[in-house]
């Protein structure tokens, strides 16, 4: 009898044996398959970054001689032109600068690298990129008009001009777009809540609003509202969706608020500077 | 006073004349090489005040003449602006790096690119 329980008790120990044996076998390569499939997924994340990097170069240089061209000749390199041939090239221009946007937004919407959507934060005056941009875009306003209005108190914000002049040009360019004839565009600016931690610039524009549907979904990617007749010759789709992510890694909200026929008035924030920040390194010492 | 001479290294020929003919007219003198090593004895030969570089070059990339032009004496210190469809999120820091003044993607915001030439150059603008 304690024979055969001894058997049974070794044949038992054996089958354990063998099964954490394949346990730890087929454990060993599950993980390989996963480290192979993360090493692949890695390895085509890097080939599309780098067929974008490369579709984005081969689109530039072209445009790059046609941009430089037509403002060789709207600057008289090549002698004066006359004031139709120089709206001609405004035409030719503005469009060059349309098909510049788009490339350089369809990269920065579409790539997953550590490159995406960087940005440098430091100390910054927005008064001045909103009078920049403002300025910018009254030569191309034509009927519409265009104001800003920012008090001489606003405090710094802790951001990457660059990108905010990129959020601000987007937003601008948009609510012109948008906007008949006649209409208006402000851009206002100031220091809100909570704890007067914040910027807000706002955006306004008279034009015909965006739907109660478009106002949840025109921050995403590829959004369009109301792709109609009415609609100007419009983009990617990728513009907001890009304010969106860089207003979001700035610690910021943006949003819109609407009412069709009008008009729409886009909104975003950003963090105010601390100014004590010398204090506060003194305390930490 | 002697113009300021600018060496303009593109492959693109469309980049070479639109550049060289805004840098004319504005007073300075040019000079043009279409690749990486005609780059280097362009820069030997001409001396130039500045120059500015494209990245994407059939016989050595920009980077390499950077190397070169660091490594030659008579060229130590002449100053380099870089123009390049590349984005600077991938390639700005390199360039600097490899000591590189300013980095401009294509296409150029041609007035921004005439005042940093300008301010590169010592003496500020052309007379």
């Amino acid at each position: 009898m304690a024979y055969e329980h001894s058997i049974l008790f070794h044949e038992a120990r054996h089958h354990a044996e063998l099964l954490e044996t394949r346990v730890r076998e087929r454990t060993a390569e599950l993980q390989r398959t996963y480290e192979d499939l993360e090493k692949s997924r890695r390895e085509q994340l890097e080939m599309k970054d780098q067929f974008l990097g490369h579709v984005s170069h081969e689109l530039r240089a072209p445009l790059a001689a046609a941009h430089l061209f037509v403002r060789n000749l709207l600057d008289g390199v090549s002698g004066p032109l006359t004031s139709e041939q120089a709206a001609d090239m405004d035409v030719v221009l503005k469009n060059v600068d349309q098909l510049r946007g788009m490339i350089g937004d369809l990269l920065e919407a579409t790539r997953s690298d550590s490159a995406a959507l960087q940005i440098a934060p430091h100390e910054v005056d927005v008064t001045p990129l909103i009078t920049d941009a403002v300025s910018f875009f009254q030569l191309r306003a034509d009927t519409i008009e265009l104001t800003h209005d920012v008090p001489r108190d606003l405090p710094g914000v802790y951001a990457d001009p660059q990108r905010v002049r990129q959020i601000l040009n987007n937003l601008i360019d948009n609510a012109l777009k948008f906007t008949p004839p006649g209409g208006r565009v402000s851009v206002r600016a100031r220091q809100v809540e909570p704890e007067r931690a914040f910027v807000r610039v706002e955006v306004a524009d008279t034009g015909r609003g965006v739907s109660q549907e478009g106002k949840q979904l025109v921050f995403e990617r590829m959004y369009q509202d109301r792709p109609t007749d009415d609609r100007p010759r419009g983009g990617l789709g990728l513009g907001l969706f890009i304010c969106r992510l860089l207003v979001e890694r700035h610690g910021g909200q943006i949003w819109v608020e609407s009412e069709p026929g009008r008009g729409s008035t886009f909104f975003f924030t950003l963090p105010v500077m601390r100014t004590n920040t010398a204090g506060a390194q003194h305390r930490d010492e | 006073l002697s113009k300021k001479r600018i060496l303009i290294v593109d492959d693109d020929p469309d980049m070479r004349r639109g550049l060289g003919a805004r840098l004319k007219v504005n007073g300075y003198e040019t000079a043009f090489a279409v690749d990486g090593v005609s780059a280097v004895t362009m820069a030997l030969k001409e001396k130039p005040d500045l120059i500015l570089l494209d990245l994407g070059l059939p016989g050595g990339n920009g980077f390499a003449v950077m190397e070169s032009l660091q490594n030659l004496a008579p060229l130590v210190g002449v100053p380099v602006i870089v123009i390049s469809a590349h984005e600077p999120a991938t390639h700005e820091e390199k360039a600097s790096r490899a000591g590189a003044q300013a980095y401009f993607q294509k296409p150029v915001d041609i007035d921004r690119l005439l005042s940093a030439i300008a301010s590169t150059i010592e003496g500020g603008p052309p007379a």
